[in-house]
């Protein structure tokens, strides 16, 4: 049971029973009790197995029907036999049934001081976001079984809580070094906790609930590290030059505005950004942004700005009051780069425009500047 | 102590002098009268032969698949990564992207699965077997409503027919399990999703025909003399199945029904989007589909027990035991399906489903010990069906074993959805049931056809089969223990060699059902004709009834004074079987018309 996390012997330590089933050794001390557990049964079964039926092969040969040799009476009854093979078998289960039970509660309850990291399953990719809001990046893919998988980095020692969730059908994440999987469900969220016991090492992620087409291929690495360099790696954001490619990525995934706000015109849970710019947009509280207001460059600038810092001020209607703030989530960088986006030729539909300059100082969203409008809305 | 009672001196009818004494077999005119005969036939063996050839067609569909998705899974697959090219390694792909391929293999592993559960093993030896068997097991002259069962035969017919047009529609890709949300969206012909579902809804009725029929059968028609415990095993095992089979048949038919709803109609019930909750679906599905779980293994435990009592020449040991954990299990599969979800449902749940697991062990363990404890100072011929019994008490013995892993909370979080999974279902419904079937087509070939077959043959293809099986899906409980998911078209380099071993054992498995194929059709044509009673058995299908039976199964109605198995009181030893010669007949006993 877990004991301290220095525990876990290496693998040529460990029984040749144990190598023959498991190959590689467990990442967590949770692990590492499973397959104690997983062996205590094996050792159940191997003895009551041969026990059983290497007694029904004996008596097979031994009673084979012979020329000559009559047949022998036997009784057809005995009740402290048949007692004791029906309760010592139930006192075995009782006590597999306890040792699953009380390691499986430490397999679904999370220390409170773990990190999150949330992780989201699609057909057919996972992807992750660290708790300052940093997605796994497109340069920290690696190709496990034949995709590009990513690699979501962990601090060793230290318990860590990732939160999924699925965009479409149910999917299972399951590391298979941690003798752990969870569904996952999109209409929810569950958790998978673990302690990683050793930095240095990369352990595979698998899709374990049948999804579809490439369900096979729907894997990651979780890739355990010391924690200065996790701590590293977190902050590490990803620079693009071009703004409007940057916008583009941090609207597809980096930000995940691609959620609620399309850029081809389609309808989702908020506006558009299909021809946003310069577009007369109404408002629940009765207020109307004229198409001229709207393509001015620094009242749009400051409406995105309004609706993404301070998304409560004004809602446009028709659309549900929905969207949190992204007050700490944005810099000034990203947020020009998005409506550089916006801006752009191919999401607003018109000759491209030069970006505002970044508005100095990462401001805080209540200021906004005196040439601003009344605000905006999402 | 007690003996067989028969009739005056008609204990054996030989040969028919009307129309009620010649076998059931026997051509009623030309070849268009004689279809016209089996397909409007109420006689509940020319049903049950009806379905034995069915069943026996789609395990033929079923295997295929099965060997092309071993096939498929002979390498991994290579990708180029710069042109996202398959390098190798895909059966399946068709030269375009290896989507295709993945594609193409989850439909077959999808076949596979809808077919084996649905159109095979489910109706396998209860329906075929079952339905030849149960009226001369008991000593009736068929089933209590033959015209349903002749419909069950019909239903299943037109379930098969709704399975094959999606098929024909490009089939699909859920799985046999339908999991929502993904059958509500998945990409496949809207059609063939529908057609499938619609399919499975159809079998269920099939089924739940066959079990009524066969519950009331067994409360109504029973040989005077025989009382519940009078009864074969075979018998208790089938009648536990019937009452599964009734009870929980028409929640599979509400869920998928259901589901057509969903997908046809957009009502929200499973369907996240539309309001609903997928896990509902899983929770309604596994109220049915683990229950059926023994629908499928306990005619197998039927057959075993007849088997090893026949072939041993021994009473059970245990008969009370044997026919109570029949019920036992039948009554605690209504309450373990949440076992299938502890990756999905919370903690108090899984909990409790853990521990009602561990208690159903505990019947089937009784079992396993009983059957082992027939065995002692028995006089046991190794006969083929003698030899599948054994085979089976070792294979079962791990499928049954191998459930502890999965019933035990923290291991199960690790091998749920693995190859373990797969390979412990495997050694259940096919180590199970599959083996079982075969033991039983073997012992009763001679009653049902009247022809004898080549033992040589039989034991051949029980030892390709033996070896052939444990091949194939033992290495499958490491792949799983080593973290291979189900259901994948590909893997990782690692698993190559057990995913290579399991194929190859997939050869020698069909090799060995082919040799049985092959020795049944030689029977059939060219067999020795079979006596009334090769095996010197003492259930009245072999002491009162023809090799095959006449059409009234029985020249009068057999009075049962004793158990099903006295033998250790009424057979002198014997050395080779088909030389047993009858105990005299006593008198008494009714007309049977």
């Amino acid at each position: 049971m877990p004991t301290t996390l220095h525990a876990i012997p290496s693998l040529a330590q460990q029984s040749f029973m144990h190598r023959l089933w498991f190959k590689d050794q467990a990442a967590t001390e949770l692990a590492r009790s499973t397959d104690s557990l997983y062996m205590f049964i094996v050792w159940t079964c191997v003895i009551s197995f041969t026990i059983t039926i290497g007694l029904a092969y004996y008596f097979a040969w031994k009673y084979r029907r012979r020329p000559g040799v009559p047949i022998q009476r036997s009784p057809s009854h005995n009740t402290p036999l048949e007692l004791a093979w029906s309760i010592i078998p139930l006192i075995v289960m009782v006590v597999i049934f306890f040792w699953g039970f009380r390691d499986y509660i430490e397999k679904q309850a999370a220390p409170g001081n773990a990190e999150i990291i949330r992780v989201t399953g699609q057909q057919w990719r996972w992807s992750a976001v660290y708790d300052n809001g940093r997605e796994v990046l497109p340069d920290e893919y690696q190709v496990v079984g034949g995709k590009p998988s990513p690699v979501i980095v962990v601090p060793e020692k230290r318990p860590v809580k990732l939160l999924l969730t699925s965009k479409d059908v149910i999917h299972s994440f399951y590391i298979p070094d941690m003798r752990m999987k969870i569904d996952v469900f999109p209409n929810r969220y569950t958790s998978f906790w673990f302690e990683a016991a050793e930095a240095g090492k990369d352990h595979v992620v698998f899709c374990a609930e049948y999804c579809g087409q490439d369900h096979s291929e729907m894997n990651a690495l979780i890739r355990v590290v010391t924690e200065d360099e996790y701590r590293a790696h977190k902050s590490k954001e990803l620079q693009i030059e071009d703004p409007v490619e940057f916008g583009r990525y941090l609207w597809e995934r980096g930000r995940g505005c691609a959620a609620c706000h399309s850029i081809d015109g389609s309808a989702s849970t908020g506006p558009t950004w299909k021809g946003l710019f310069g577009r007369e947009t109404r408002f629940t509280n009765g207020e109307v942004y004229t198409a001229e207001q709207m393509s001015d460059v620094e009242f749009f600038a400051n409406y995105v700005r309004e609706s993404v810092f301070d998304p409560k001020a004004r809602i446009v209607a028709g659309y549900p009051d929905q969207m949190n703030s992204y007050v700490g989530l944005l810099n000034e960088e990203q947020l020009s780069a998005i409506i550089a986006f916006m801006m752009s030729p191919e999401v607003s539909g018109r000759a491209a425009p030069t970006p505002p300059a970044p508005a100095g100082a990462a401001g805080e969203p209540s200021e906004t500047p005196a040439a601003a409008p009344e605000g905006g809305a999402e | 102590m007690s003996s067989i009672t028969g009739t005056q001196g008609h204990d054996l009818p030989h040969g028919g002098h009307d129309h009620h004494d010649v076998s059931y077999l026997h051509p009623k005119g030309g070849a268009a009268a004689v279809v016209w005969d089996w397909m409007t036939t109420v006689d509940h063996k020319k049903i049950g032969v009806m379905y034995l050839v069915a069943v026996l067609f789609m395990f033929f569909l079923g295997g295929v698949a099965a060997l092309a998705v071993r096939l498929e899974l002979f390498y991994p697959t290579q990708i180029d990564q710069a042109t996202g090219q398959v390098v190798s390694g895909q059966l399946f792909n068709t030269g375009e992207t290896w989507a295709k391929g993945n594609e193409t293999y989850n439909r077959i592993f999808t076949l596979h699965g809808v077919i084996m559960v649905f159109l095979f093993i489910v109706p396998s030896i209860p329906a075929s077997l079952g339905n030849f068997l149960l009226p001369l097991l008991i000593g009736a002259k068929d089933v209590a409503f033959p015209r349903l069962n002749l419909a069950s035969w019909y239903v299943y017919l037109f379930g098969s027919i709704f399975a094959i047009i999606s098929i024909i529609r490009g089939g699909v890709d859920t799985g046999w399990t339908f999991y929502t949300p993904y059958s509500t969206m998945t990409p496949v012909d809207h059609w063939a999703v529908v057609w499938m579902i619609v399919a499975a809804f159809i079998l269920g009725f099939s089924s739940i025909f066959t079990g009524l029929n066969f519950v009331v059968t067994v409360h109504k028609l029973r040989a005077p003399g025989m009382g519940w415990f009078d009864m074969p095993l075979f018998v208790w095992g089938i009648y536990s199945t019937a009452i599964i089979q009734v009870l929980a048949t028409p929640v599979i038919g509400i869920t998928l029904l259901l589901l057509v709803f969903e997908r046809l109609f957009s009502i929200g019930i499973f369907d996240p989007r539309l309001g609903g909750d997928p896990v509902l679906f899983q929770h309604f599905f596994w109220f049915y589909s683990h229950p059926v779980v023994y629908v499928m293994i306990l005619p197998g435990f039927a057959v075993i027990s007849e088997v090893v009592t026949t072939h041993a020449r021994k009473n059970i040991f245990g008969y009370r035991a044997v026919a109570f954990s029949s019920i036992a299990i039948a009554g605690i599969s209504f309450i373990v399906w949440g076992h299938h979800m502890f990756t999905s449902q919370g903690e108090v749940a899984s909990a409790i489903f853990s521990a009602l697991t561990f208690l159903v062990a505990i019947p089937t363990a009784v079992k396993v010990f009983n059957w082992t404890a027939t065995l002692y100072k028995g006089s046991i011929a190794m006969t083929t069906p003698m030899l599948y019994a054994l085979g089976f008490l070792f294979t079962f013995s791990i499928g049954g074993l191998t459930g502890l892993f999965l019933g035990c909370l923290a291991t199960d979080l690790h091998l749920h959805d693995t190859y373990f999974i797969v390979a412990h279902f495997h050694y259940v419904m096919m180590g199970g049931t599959v083996i079982a079937f075969i033991a039983g087509l073997h012992h009763w070939w001679p009653k049902m056809f009247g022809r004898m077959y080549s033992e040589l043959g039989g034991k051949i293809g029980f030892f390709l089969v033996f070896i052939g099986f444990n091949l194939t899906f033992f290495p499958q409980f490491i792949l799983g223990t080593q973290g291979m998911p189900r259901r994948y078209a590909s893997y990782l380099e690692e698993y190559t060699f057990l995913h290579q071993l399991s194929t190859i054992g997939s050869w020698v498995l069909a090799l060995g059902l082919f040799t049985h194929l092959f020795v049944f059709i030689h029977s059939l044509v060219a067999g020795k004709k079979a006596p009334p009673n090769p095996w010197g058995s003492l259930t009245l299908e072999w002491t009162h009834a023809a090799s095959p039976p006449i059409e009234h199964n029985f020249h009068h109605e057999p009075v049962v004074t004793h158990g099903p198995y006295p033998y250790d009181d009424v057979l002198p030893a014997q050395t080779k079987p088909g030389e047993f010669v009858l105990p005299p007949p006593l008198p008494s006993g009714r007309k049977a018309h």
